[in-house]
């Protein structure tokens, strides 16, 4: 029984529901024309090639068919820009209870991943941190020619949780190294040691760093030096920064002036007196465009944000949720920003209204204000709001201890 | 003048088909036609054979009452796809029928039967190799038939398929 043809717009329609995972590559190999629908689809969507080792015969299916495509369709190797892969399930455990690499699955793994000539983003997760990290040692040596053309990768729990792995050296910072054009750069759940460090160091061309809970307990702190050599950095997020305040002392002296984005998310119950710290830090930046100080408990006078109100003309975005004992009153205002669109202040208990009144008053952009309820409920402050063109974003009454959101229509 | 309660559909071999217009408000080509020429005594739909045609409309009379609001996008990801018992007939057709709902569904512009059969198809493409797609699709026998089939515009292929 003959098929109708099928026209592309068809193809692309029943493309859109197929496992971009699997089912999509193959596709791309029946005809010229099902790659041509298909290969937009793998292109937008760079980072759904979830390669599983624990499934192996559909991760050597993938490994025949990127074999074929070698040979057939060069151009669907070309098209895959991102790749995330599960490590964890490269770990195999010997009767003996030693923790060695399952080598059947690392040579799938590097036999799919090397034709890949374009790949720029890479994803390595690791969600089970308790194997040893050294056994991926020989696994990522073999990825090493990938790191030419990566700009950028994540990477998850590539580290003990406890101590460093810094014995010999980090198999994940060795294999840093040779992402020579890696512009983001995201590390999550990782002691990270001297070697660590170092690799850090080397990446210059760094334009995002995103760091979550990460700490560095050695004493070459590896914020201590590279962020100057950064010179292209113009994101930075660093949630949970472990310990606190010596990494907020080191960027306050290190961070490099350029830097546009800044996001820091404190440690859970963290009392470090960080004062001064920041004070000096947001003198250190005066491009600043986006500024997260949230959860820092033990922020209490304003004045440690003056460098902001004089210093920082470019504001976007002033988020300071959760900073509980800044207050508002006495505000030391010089200057405001033009450009500020949002200030989110919701947590902030110590703050009465004051610099919501001031900030209403001067930022004719503002589009979006976040306030903790007692400052929303303060009447002066509604009424400001309301007669500003704000209208509430959500609940009427948002739960207790939830931030009351305020949209410019 | 056409009832307006009412729409006349003509297929390639010349069969009509009256329904009521409402069962067919999902169709963006049918709502297009009605306001345009919506005078006229009956809607040619060239290129969808009257077996396929009916299956269509009895989907669209399943859903007439459907208060779901109609999709922008057949692939919306917003719009997780649900299946519908109703529907159970679509799942056990044959894979050449099931292509010829497909492309009616988008001739028609009915962006619901669209998904269902594309959600269909994709599931039999599921864990396929190439050469297995090719012997379901027999994708290269088709490319050459498409430079023949040219001169054959709007005539029954075989065993009903569509020739384009």
């Amino acid at each position: 029984m003959r098929s109708p043809t099928l026209p592309p717009e068809i193809l692309t329609q029943i493309f859109k529901h197929v496992d971009p995972t699997r089912d999509l590559l193959s596709c791309c190999l029946v005809q010229s024309m099902w790659c041509d629908c298909a290969l937009p689809l793998i292109e937008r969507a760079p980072t759904e090639l979830l390669l599983d080792p624990h499934e192996m015969p559909r991760l050597r299916r993938t490994a025949s068919l990127i074999t074929e495509a070698a040979v057939t369709a060069p151009r669907v190797l070309h098209a895959i820009r991102g790749v995330t892969v599960n490590l964890d399930y490269l770990f195999d455990y010997l009767p003996d209870g030693r923790c060695v690499l399952d080598t059947a699955a690392s040579d799938t793994l590097v036999s799919i991943l090397l034709p890949l000539s374009s790949l720029q983003d890479l994803h390595l997760s690791r969600p089970n941190h308790t194997h040893h990290i050294q056994v991926l040692r020989p696994f990522l040596q073999q990825l090493s020619s990938l790191g030419a053309t990566l700009t950028h990768t994540s990477i998850t729990n590539c580290g003990h949780p406890h101590t460093p792995d810094d014995d010999p050296s980090h198999p994940v910072a060795d294999f840093l190294l040779t992402f020579s054009q890696l512009t983001s750069l995201t590390l999550t759940h990782l002691v990270a040691g001297d070697s660590m460090a170092r690799s850090l160091f080397q990446l210059h061309k760094l334009h995002s760093l995103y760091l979550y809970d990460v700490s560095f307990p050695t004493p070459t702190h590896p914020l201590r030096i590279p962020l100057t050599r950064w010179r292209h950095l113009n994101t930075l997020h660093i949630q949970h920064p472990d310990p606190f305040l010596q990494t907020l002392t080191t960027l306050a002296v290190a961070c490099p002036i350029t830097l546009c984005h800044l996001y820091i998310v404190a440690p859970p119950h963290s009392y470090d007196v960080v004062n001064p710290a920041v004070h000096l830090l947001l003198q250190r930046l005066p491009a600043l465009r986006t500024l997260a100080l949230i959860g820092f408990a033990t922020l209490a006078h304003l004045d440690v944000l003056s460098p902001l109100f004089c210093n920082c003309p470019q504001l976007e975005l002033l988020d300071l949720t959760d900073c509980s004992s800044l207050p508002d009153h006495s505000m030391p205002l010089t200057s405001l920003w033009p450009y500020l669109r949002a200030l989110r202040i919701s947590g902030c208990t110590a703050m009465n209204g004051e610099l919501v009144l001031e900030v209403l008053s001067r930022c004719e952009r503002l589009e979006e204000v976040e306030l903790t309820m007692h400052v929303g409920c303060h009447l002066p402050v509604s009424a400001a709001l309301k007669r500003r063109g704000f209208m509430f974003d959500g609940e009427e009454r948002p739960p207790m201890g939830s931030g009351w959101r305020w949209k410019r229509e | 003048m056409s009832d307006p309660a009412n729409i006349t559909l003509v297929t390639m071999d010349g069969t009509t088909f009256t329904v009521p217009s409402a069962y067919l408000h999902r169709s963006k080509l049918v709502q297009d036609w009605l306001r345009s020429e919506g005078d006229k005594q009956a809607m040619e739909v060239k290129h969808v054979t009257p077996f396929v045609l009916q299956g269509v409309l009895n989907f669209c009379e399943i859903h007439a009452e459907d208060t779901s609001e109609p999709l922008a996008d057949p692939a919306d990801p917003t719009k997780p796809f649900e299946a519908d018992p109703r529907d159970d007939a679509f799942r056990g057709m044959p894979d050449d029928q099931l292509l010829q709902f497909t492309m009616a569904a988008d001739i028609l512009q009915i962006p619901e039967l669209v998904r269902l059969t594309a959600q269909e198809m994709a599931s039999r493409i599921d864990g396929k190799s190439p050469d297995q797609i090719r012997a379901m699709f027999n994708p290269d026998d088709l490319a050459e038939e498409d430079v023949d089939s040219d001169n054959e515009m709007g005539e029954v292929g075989e065993e009903g398929a569509i020739s384009k």
